[in-house]
């Protein structure tokens, strides 16, 4: 084990902090040696998180949320923290995605992203916080040498 | 890194290609949006879409593409995306709209299919 790295930014929960955010979390990634393919993965999973925050946590324009990222030899987690209204992502139902165009709902994709492109993401709400953390393995480490590569 | 999308259109024949390029997210999405909606209300309704200029797309980014075939759909037009890059195709794959698009392996082969569904 070579220990582990904590990064964290805290911003106004608005949509033009939403590039420091996921900038602070893939431009650590990078510096850390992860794949891009996980890079990429991760920068969309904490923008969909990070947006639904901005748009449904706060009145507009108010509050605050944090985005802490920790990286180990195996993995990087990524918690986001914010003060607004209790909300559980991950009691929104999976969306239904066998309907054709015409029935097809705008939306209710950001949280079925995050569940398929992450391994592990888990929710609390705990001393007045939102806290969900997203977990993803560092793909090519030894261990596990069965990729999904297609 | 850049947050910027970047949107060109250029015409094929008659068929208005736009190029996505950059980053499709709740930031710059709407400006696509805009630029989609122009061309629906402007009269036209088989539009070519191609993405391989395109590094990221969010659920804000397939949201708008979405509601353009929608609005196509409704007046009997299509929207034929083209060129995606392993990672953006895998988004798609797992929001399920390579069932709902004509996905295209380049350009050439979109404009080259006749309107398609």
């Amino acid at each position: 084990m070579t220990g582990t790295e904590t990064r964290s930014l805290t911003v106004p929960a608005t949509l033009e902090h939403l590039e420091a955010l996921t900038g602070m979390v893939t431009g650590f990634m990078r510096e850390q040696g992860f794949p891009e393919k996980t890079v990429f993965e991760m920068d969309l999973a904490v923008d969909e998180a990070c947006t639904n925050v901005i748009r449904y946590a706060y009145a507009p324009g108010e509050g605050e949320m944090t985005v802490e990222c920790t990286v180990s030899s195996t993995c990087a987690r990524v918690c986001i923290t914010d003060s607004g209204h209790p909300f559980d992502p991950l009691a929104v139902k999976a969306p239904d995605l066998t309907g054709g165009v015409e029935e097809r709902p705008i939306g209710g994709l950001g949280v079925h992203l995050i569940r398929s492109l992450m391994d592990m993401v888990t929710y609390e709400y705990a001393a007045g916080k939102n806290i969900l953390c997203m977990t993803k393995s560092r793909e090519g480490v030894p261990s596990g040498s069965e990729s999904d590569h297609l | 890194m850049s947050t910027i999308l970047q949107v060109v259109e250029e015409r094929r024949g008659v068929v208005p290609v736009l190029f996505l390029k950059g980053r499709m997210d709740a930031t710059t999405s709407p400006e696509a949006e805009a630029h989609i909606n122009r061309l629906i209300d402007a009269g036209e309704h088989h539009l070519v879409v191609d993405l391989s200029g395109l590094e990221y797309i969010s659920s804000a980014g397939l949201r708008v593409l979405l509601a353009g075939l929608k609005r196509l759909k409704q007046c009997g037009g299509t929207m034929k995306l083209s060129a995606l890059g392993p990672e953006i195709r895998k988004v798609f794959d797992i929001a399920g709209f390579n069932r709902l698009f004509a996905i295209h392996g380049s350009l050439d082969e979109a404009l080259g299919a006749g309107p398609a569904t």
